[in-house]
């Protein structure tokens, strides 16, 4: 697991032991004697704390990056949390927020891979303070047919060991770019919400999005908004209108990517 | 320099001299008492919150930020009780957190809780469970040995949950088990009541009284420092109307004096007011040389769960302890017995699906 965890984060910066922490969290085997040698076990912990049910050992690295989107969801509400995912190009910064399924994450992979620079692939973190969005860079997680999509399009993209059966199928972390890595203290306010769907054989087409529709839907796709109250309904307010909002259909990759491009020209 | 979260919570202003590790440490020992949300109050009652670093500030806020709208969620739980007792011509009494905050009590700022503990008397238990029932309140399913053991001895029933809105009430009729050799009757203890919301609470003296019973005759601690400056606020809450003597004397009415010995020792180091205040402890010898070192070392400790063998020793002290008041010998026994064999066939709770 340490091999895979240097090789999808060996970029990152290092931090100094004065430096403040956020989270301590630490994927551990079971201590039982029973589980050292069979069935082992991988735990996920928050300082002492753990939160959820040990998984197959093959599967810790999966629950790092599992437990640490939960440290993050559960415990900051200085953000509005979506699950979405964010990408940035030439001015143009869209959110990408979808229910599991629709094929948000193959597409900020196929965008990620193609030029666009990743905030993050999973949660969304707008700042109440100023509506800018917080980025993370972490690992893309793929799940399924998605892989193969990817891994083919891309094969000069390092990744996790590919690891079946787990509850979301067969999942692998894809490295993210260097760029995205360095660029992660730039914070970028959002000028795009689009949802997309994968629609095999389908056409090509954006269309727009009622904003009192969006407003339902972000709640929908939030991880915080029943923490936040007020506060998450006025950022949701402030936020719309500073966005253009489309439903987005897809069936071909490279059309897809293509489409993207020409948000950042201006059409 | 040390963290120890136990003097944070007495002089918050020590965190100014803090670094960035030693915030890393503090947040992550509140955090596992339950106190983030306290700190942030406390910090900014010192008017110091503008100097906290930015990074455990977003953990502060964000903690009391969680606990403020569940709060306002719960004030709305409480109304549906209240509702929901109102059809059965009774007054619910509310009991621990949620009391706090609805007699605006200090100690409710920033602080979470997880189900409402509602009190009503023996001969209303009936009238009230079908209240609530009424109003949607659910028991979840029950194995007849857990129906047993809540009915015949324990002072509260299976916790009734919500079928619409999942909430959790725990419906006690006492706030001491039977099987407590300090047991009495609940009638005895004062209520306050607001008429027109149709709750009550136990008056300043017997929360106070409650809320220490509540901490001095458990076995464990999930929240030690939490429940501990809950009982150090309440005192500092009622400086001004209620003496530490009137305290004594009201609980060795009760009959349960020892307790709030031990609770005094433990909680006025906490407390802010005070000092001036004389007030003789008489504690037993046991109580003096073995169980409040073992209380100061587990409920003082930075960590709720430590490896540590002087910590498990301690915990162990006060989790026999703490069964023996509950229950004698020959009903504690086979209880714990059956309880071993449960718990090893039990789940982990598990949480919302993060991946």
């Amino acid at each position: 697991m340490i091999s895979q965890f240097r090789q999808l984060y060996g970029n990152f910066e290092l931090v100094d032991n004065d430096d403040f922490i956020d989270f301590e969290v630490t994927i551990d085997a079971s201590s039982s004697i029973f589980r050292k040698h069979f069935y082992k076990q991988a735990n996920f912990l928050l300082d002492k704390f753990q939160p959820f049910k040990p998984l197959p050992y093959n599967q810790g690295f999966a629950m790092l990056e599992w437990g640490m989107n939960w440290c993050i969801a559960a415990h900051c509400h200085q953000y509005l949390i979506i699950h979405a995912a964010v990408i940035t190009k030439d001015g143009v910064t869209v959110m990408l927020p979808a229910p599991a399924g629709s094929g948000k994450s193959t597409l900020t992979a196929l965008l990620t891979y193609s030029g666009w620079r990743l905030l993050s692939d999973e949660l969304a973190l707008i700042r109440l303070s100023d509506l800018k969005v917080d980025a993370l860079a972490r690992p893309i997680n793929l799940k399924n047919y998605s892989i193969d999509v990817i891994k083919n399009k891309f094969p000069h993209i390092r990744h996790s060991e590919i690891v079946k059966d787990t509850h979301k199928g067969t999942v692998c972390l894809f490295e993210p770019p260097i760029s995205s890595v360095e660029q992660v203290h730039d914070s970028k306010a959002l000028t795009h919400i689009i949802f997309p769907k994968f629609n095999k054989g389908g056409d090509l087409q954006f269309s727009p999005i009622e904003k009192s529709a969006l407003f339902f839907d972000l709640i929908e796709n939030s991880f915080n908004y029943n923490v936040l109250g007020e506060k998450g309904f006025n950022c949701i307010t402030d936020l719309l209108p500073t966005v253009e909002a489309m439903n987005f259909t897809y069936s071909d990759n490279d059309a897809a990517i293509a489409a993207f491009e020409r948000l950042c020209d201006g059409s | 320099m040390e963290v120890r979260l136990a003097e944070v919570l007495k002089v918050p202003e020590s965190t100014l001299q803090f670094g960035g590790k030693h915030w890393s440490k503090l947040i992550s020992y509140a955090r596992s008492h339950g106190v983030l949300g306290r700190l942030y109050y406390l910090l900014d009652k010192q008017n110091i919150l503008d100097q906290v670093p930015t990074g455990p500030l977003n953990h502060l806020s964000s903690a009391f930020q969680f606990a403020t709208q569940q709060q306002q969620n719960t004030v709305r739980e409480m109304d549906e009780i209240a509702f929901a007792f109102k059809q059965k011509t009774l007054t619910p009494v509310i009991l621990k957190g949620a009391a706090y905050l609805l007699s605006g009590k200090t100690c409710a700022q920033g602080r979470t809780f997880n189900d409402i503990d509602v009190l009503t008397y023996k001969d209303t238990l009936q009238n009230a469970e079908i209240g609530l029932m009424v109003a949607g309140w659910i028991h979840k399913k029950e194995e007849e040995y857990d129906k047993e053991y809540y009915r015949n001895w324990t002072h509260e029933i299976q916790p009734m949950i919500h079928n619409n809105r999942l909430t959790v009430v725990d419906l006690h009729h006492n706030i001491l088990p039977p099987t407590n050799a300090y047991s009495f009757d609940a009638k005895k203890l004062n209520l306050k009541t607001m008429q027109a919301k149709n709750l009550s609470t136990f008056d300043d003296c017997d929360m106070f009284i409650h809320c220490a019973l509540h901490l001095f005759t458990e076995g464990e601690f999930s929240k030690p420092l939490r429940d501990l400056t809950d009982l150090s606020m309440l005192l500092d809450d009622s400086v001004n109307h209620l003496k530490l003597e009137d305290i004594i004397q009201r609980a060795q009415e009760l009959g349960v004096g020892s307790f709030i010995y031990i609770a005094f020792t433990l909680a006025l180091p906490f407390a802010t007011t005070r000092h001036a205040e004389q007030v003789t402890l008489k504690l037993t010898l046991l109580q003096k040389y073995l169980i409040l070192p073992c209380y100061k070392k587990v409920l003082l400790n930075n960590e709720v769960m430590t490896s540590s063998m002087l910590h498990k020793i301690a915990s162990t002290v006060l989790y026999v302890r703490g069964h023996l008041i509950r229950m004698p010998l020959r009903i504690l026994v086979p209880h714990l017995i059956k309880k071993w064999l449960k718990k090893s066939k039990q789940e982990k709770a598990f949480g919302k699906d993060w991946a």
